[in-house]
């Protein structure tokens, strides 16, 4: 096993598949959590996930037990909240807003894009393979990127990063 | 277009939902209304968290009153 040790920021999504047993998607993600644990990486998320689970608590009962759930899954894989600087983050959606990376409709996502920039994330993974875990946006987020001298991100779904830990790490 | 396998996800639609209400609450946000939201939910989530972590018990209480 190498000890470079990378950084993986966690999407919303793959908090929730993980903490939802019942969930389509939820022993992929545990495969994938299992596999990050392996190889000694470091699991992160930002504020604008915790503004997301914040959301958790308007919906009711439903919520407060998704939020609960989601919760107990930081402590068990060591999941760190990093401290944005929040002015920053805003500002460089904003830049991905203006540069077209995606339509204002997701402007939470590119929240997340710039908060994983911004703590130097290797990886930011997601479920979401249109919005996130796509070539062109991921293209267009890297273009910003390079431009403001900010490292390049690689944003990719649970399954790809746990095939690419078996294949080049493990 | 077909769905995508994730769209079958209960967690991935109610995240998308989540970060619709993100989208809501924060496009066209002043710096310092960002800040606020954003300190809102540090202020609620954080605590919480560290209280899952150090007591089920204790959150069980907290959530549920009982």
């Amino acid at each position: 096993m190498t000890s470079n040790e990378k950084t993986v920021y966690l999407d919303g999504n793959v908090l929730l598949a993980a903490s939802t047993l019942e969930d389509k998607l939820h022993d992929e993600t545990i495969e994938f959590l299992d596999l990050v644990r392996q190889a000694d990486w470091k699991l992160i998320i930002g504020t604008p996930i915790l503004l997301e689970l914040e959301q958790l608590l308007y919906l009711g009962d439903m919520g407060w037990f998704r939020l609960r759930h989601a919760l107990a899954t930081l402590p068990k894989y060591e999941v760190k909240v990093v401290e944005d600087d929040h002015r920053r983050v805003l500002e460089l959606a904003n830049l991905y807003l203006e540069e077209k990376v995606l339509s204002e409709r997701y402007f939470a996502n590119l929240l997340i894009l710039a908060s994983a920039t911004l703590a130097d994330a290797d990886y930011v993974v997601s479920w979401d393979s249109r919005r996130m875990a796509n070539k062109s946006v991921v293209s267009a987020v890297n273009r910003v990127n390079v431009n403001r001298k900010l490292r390049e991100i690689e944003v990719v779904t649970p399954k790809r990063l746990s095939q690419i830990i078996k294949e080049e790490v493990l | 277009m077909a769905k995508a396998r994730e769209e079958e996800s209960l967690s991935f639609l109610l995240d998308e939902k989540l970060k619709e209400f993100v989208t809501k609450n924060v496009l066209k946000a002043k710096p310092e209304e960002y800040e606020e939201a954003v300190g809102i939910a540090k202020e609620v989530i954080v605590p919480l968290s560290k209280a899952v972590e150090r007591s089920k018990k204790l959150v069980r209480m907290l959530l549920l009153g009982g």
